[in-house]
């Protein structure tokens, strides 16, 4: 019997009892709307978390401390640098060193950070920038997103000018160890060519400039001591984070990644999930003695049928097929609309909680936060699940289907 | 074409724990050869469909063993006298046996479904049988709009529509008033002609028995061949 005729006769007897058959399906419906929408919150909730987490970082970026020498920590050096840089899965290392510096320009003026980096290795480590271009000589700078909206003039107005493309004036400032008071340690003209992108997150400010590492002794005093370096390593791709990490902590580094928190994060959301989606299949399998009951009815209806269609040559299989393929249709239906359900539901939760959130606890959600997600993994979870429990209820009817005694049936005995 | 070899059946009854066994068939033995008509009278109870239903392999015996068309079926599984039924055996029931939610057209069809034929050789075959059968302007009509003698026709054109070599009938006329019985006999008969189709029809209908070149009794369990009782009743006088 082709697969085509069986699908013909399950479709003429689903019209047969369309009203059954519509409520089998919304019952199902609603079981795997249920599920899909219970696990999206745990989706949601992580994905949010994650985000928030990630905002502002790169899931490459290892935040290196110190080393161990000799059993002592101490700071990282050049030599560290060098090393770390050589290794197969390092695709740059970047050092900071910082000191408190004043930026002018045209009479306007602010404190600041001067940075001082290798911009070699900062393009290596994509560094990302709003506008302008990374700098090619030691007398370019780039500097932080929020700087122009610091400077200010003596009247406290801020700089409404164009700072792409401007030359400034960057003091660096330093304390007298004699007179125990800030002194400027070095100044120097520099042109602005790049500003760092825009901060995700809001509420960080980026005022500070970066200069080549070349001239940062023009910014020191005689025997100034800027202390060690911020040290970042960046691996070559977000999988081989953890195994870097691993090889750096066993040579004596430490240090931190995103990624540790991201992967503890992310145990305790898949015990949630799990836990989520097993309850939401209980409602699924309470929607199967829906199916269950619905294909016995429809064995005990169709006996006589299928006793006739037993006698005149039809095959176990063919008879076990045409039942199953009934309930794996309600399944399939059930699963479609509650899975479309769950997407509108999980839409107008988005849409509908952050204000009554504000209303309740007068604040805010962070900006972007989803409290219900439906990844594509979780909607063919909860298709897989709805469907495989629906062919599961009709397993038993179909086998009864087939045990019906032809005798019996043609007698209208069952 | 049906060998039957010392059949016994008996059946089963009483509730579990406290059962019976009911002997129905006490050893049969019978032949029919390819292209016969053979009928087999008996009165209610004698066991004459029980051994139809053996043939059909809708029971199995208790003993002995059954051949058809050469093959032994007694040991088939269900799967296996599915495919056998389809190919080999056509069945003609006294209530017809249609499927109520199916048209005249669908029931005939219903065969060549199981089959798995394409629907344009379905259609095809289908025609030519209800012309045949002089039942082609029924084909929409379900069986509760159809005559006895229609849903008779519908019931031989769906048996028929395989070509099997052996046609089982159980009570064919049972429901049919003399005219529609008339015309069913001599159907039969054309059948048998035109195809070699070998028959084997169960009736307590003397008049339907008469048609039967083999003609067969069944009393208390036991078959006996009823041209073979004259014989014997001829060389006894």
């Amino acid at each position: 019997m082709k697969m085509a005729d069986k699908i013909r006769f399950v479709r003429q007897n689903m019209k047969k009892n369309k009203s059954r058959i519509f409520m089998t399906v919304l019952a199902t419906a609603i079981g795997c709307a249920f599920l899909i929408m219970i696990a999206s919150v745990a989706f949601g909730l992580q994905k949010s978390f994650v985000d928030e987490l990630l905002r502002d970082r790169l899931l490459t970026e290892i935040d290196l401390y110190n080393s161990m020498k000799d059993g002592e920590p101490s700071p990282i050096t050049a030599e560290d640098v060098r090393r770390i840089s050589a290794m197969e899965r390092v695709k740059a290392v970047t050092t900071h060193y910082m000191k408190g510096g004043e930026v002018e320009l045209d009479g306007f003026e602010t404190t600041t950070t001067l940075v001082f980096t290798d911009f070699e290795q900062e393009k290596a480590a994509n560094l990302e920038l709003e506008e302008g271009r990374m700098p090619e000589s030691g007398s370019e700078i780039v500097v932080g997103y929020h700087l122009a909206e610091h400077l200010k003039n003596k009247q406290g107005a801020s700089y409404s000018g164009r700072l792409l493309d401007a030359e400034v004036t960057v003091t660096g400032l330093a304390m007298d160890p004699k007179k125990n008071e800030m002194i400027e340690s070095g100044e120097a003209r520099l042109k602005v060519v790049g500003i760092l992108k825009k901060p995700a997150n809001e509420r960080n400010m980026e005022t500070h400039v970066m200069i080549a590492q070349s001239l940062m002794p023009s910014f020191l005093l005689q025997d100034e001591d800027i202390g060690s370096p911020q040290a970042k390593a960046y691996a070559a791709s977000a999988e081989v984070v953890a195994a870097l990490a691993k090889e750096l902590r066993e040579q004596g580094y430490s240090l931190y990644t995103a990624a540790d928190s991201v992967n503890q994060m992310e145990t305790i959301f898949l015990v949630m999930k799990i836990g989520l989606v097993f309850v939401g299949t209980i409602a699924v399998l309470i929607a199967s003695i829906g199916i269950y009951n619905t294909m016995t009815m429809a064995v005990t209806e169709r006996a006589q049928d299928i006793g006739i269609m037993k006698a005149v040559g039809a095959h176990p299989r063919s008879i076990r097929s045409i039942f199953l393929i009934e309930s794996s249709g309600i399944g399939v239906m059930g699963a479609l609309i509650g899975t479309v359900i769950a997407y509108g539901l999980s839409a107008a939760v988005n849409i509908a909680l952050p204000p009554i959130i504000a209303a309740a606890l007068d604040s805010k959600p962070p900006e972007g936060f989803v409290f219900s997600y439906i990844p594509l993994s979780l909607t063919l979870l909860s298709v897989g699940i709805s469907v495989g429990v629906a062919v599961l209820s009709g397993m038993r009817p179909a086998e009864r289907a087939v045990r019906i005694d032809v005798l019996r049936a043609l007698r209208r005995d069952i | 074409m049906i060998e039957l070899n010392r059949i016994k059946h008996s059946f089963t009854l009483g509730r579990k724990g406290n059962e019976r066994r009911v002997p129905v068939l006490h050893g049969i033995d019978m032949r029919v050869g390819k292209g016969e008509i053979a009928t087999l009278v008996g009165r209610s109870g004698s066991g004459k469909s029980t051994l139809l239903h053996l043939i059909g392999g809708f029971l199995r015996p208790t003993e002995g063993s059954i051949r058809i068309g050469g093959q032994d079926v007694t040991a088939f599984t269900e799967g296996q006298w599915a495919d056998f039924r389809l190919s080999h055996i056509g069945f003609v029931f006294q209530n017809f046996q249609l499927i109520p939610g199916m048209t005249a057209y669908e029931n005939i069809e219903l065969p060549l479904v199981l089959r798995g034929l394409s629907a344009s050789v379905r259609r095809n075959r289908v025609k030519e049988a209800m012309e045949r059968l002089g039942i082609a302007d029924y084909a929409d009509h379900y069986p509760a709009e159809l005559s006895g003698g229609q849903q008779q026709r519908v019931g031989i054109a769906r048996a028929l529509i395989l070509d099997p070599p052996l046609l089982l009938a159980d009570e064919p006329t049972g429901s049919l008033d003399s005219e529609n019985e008339e015309q069913f006999l001599r159907l039969l008969r054309e059948l048998n002609e035109e195809r070699g189709l070998t028959l084997l029809v169960i009736t307590h209908d003397e008049r339907v028995a008469a048609i039967g070149s083999r003609r067969f009794r069944m009393e208390d369990g036991l078959l006996s061949e009823i041209a073979a009782e004259a014989e014997k009743e001829e060389a006894l006088r």
